[in-house]
């Protein structure tokens, strides 16, 4: 009877732990911020979720007829790495109530990194806070997932 | 004034031996050229596609050594080999590493790779390495735009030649 009685505990736990994982994978899709310059493709790695620029509006750089690089990185040998494929999203663990926190958002338009937390409104629609010290004071864009029309 | 000076002599020294035994040896170690085998799992679509693989950097390490004892680290040479005969035409590959307790990384990077130049620009500023190889594994992560679709998996094989420093 006590054998049974872990075995369930055990198996629940378990079971549990695996539903928050899966809850976390609502983040992996391709997304457009407001500014619909970018669409980026959030993927996970090794447990932690990333997203990268799949698609640029402009993708070639008027000052230079080629196509656009990461010009504005802070370290000058990386900014001939190409835009299309760069990962502005990084290290965003799920800590639960559709809330991804630890990350960081690069802004490739001024080469600054901010820490971000990222909150799913609705299954389509996504609250993206990038802030500098404390979360208050920072700016929230809303970004929409993009849905293959049938 | 003449106790002042012996005192002051007699600390200094202490001081001297105490400043060396807290800084401790620095080493170059050899560490064997690594080999990791990444793949892309087809069907792969035009645009932009990632490959991934695991590893564990203490591997690479002489027998018992103490990760936390890394001093410096820096990747001198990253080439990426495909499996296939040759690579299909690509806009670029980005390369970057990541570990489960610190922020992932680009550190190397190519404009276009081909079969006979697969070397890979890397970054001047390799200080993060530092954090990602004390960590328990490591993820090397590639990422590559393809110009076309391919039905196939991606096979490479990712060769870093490394220069590490142990502190003792």
């Amino acid at each position: 009877m006590i054998k049974s009685g872990l075995f369930l505990l055990v198996a629940t736990i378990l079971f549990s732990s695996l539903v928050v994982s899966d809850e976390g994978d609502q983040l992996i899709g391709v997304w457009e911020p407001s500014n619909k310059k970018v669409k980026v493709k959030i993927d996970k790695i090794a447990g932690k979720y990333y997203g990268k620029i799949v698609w640029l509006q402009e993708p070639i750089d008027p000052e230079t007829n080629k196509p656009k690089t990461d010009k504005n990185n802070p370290d000058e040998s990386l900014r001939e790495v190409p835009l299309k494929g760069y990962r502005m999203l990084k290290d965003f663990v799920y800590s639960g109530d559709n809330e991804w926190s630890e990350g960081t958002i690069y802004d490739p338009q001024n080469g600054t990194t901010y820490s971000c937390v990222i909150k799913l409104k609705d299954e389509n629609t996504l609250d993206i806070r990038g802030y500098i010290g404390v979360k208050t004071f920072g700016r929230t864009d809303v970004w929409k997932r993009l849905v293959i029309k049938k | 004034m003449k106790i002042f000076k012996k005192y002051a002599q007699r600390y200094s020294t202490f001081l001297i031996v105490l400043l060396l035994s807290s800084c401790g040896t620095v080493t170059t170690i050899e560490v064997p050229n690594q080999k990791i085998s990444v793949k892309a799992v087809g069907p792969l679509f035009e645009g932009v596609n990632t490959a991934t693989a695991n590893f564990n950097f203490k591997d690479l390490l002489p027998q018992n050594t103490d990760l936390k004892s890394i001093h410096s680290a820096k990747i001198q040479e990253f080439k990426l080999v495909p499996i296939v005969d040759e690579f299909p035409e690509n806009k670029g590959f980005t390369a970057l590493l990541a570990s489960p307790n610190s922020s992932m990384q680009e550190f190397g990077f190519s404009s276009a790779l081909k079969t006979d130049e697969s070397n890979f620009k890397l970054a001047e500023n390799q200080e993060f390495l530092i954090e990602i190889l004390k960590d328990s594994s490591q993820t090397l992560v590639i990422d590559f735009t393809l110009t076309e679709d391919l039905y196939d998996n991606l096979e490479f094989e990712a060769e870093i030649k490394w220069s590490i420093q142990l502190k003792k």
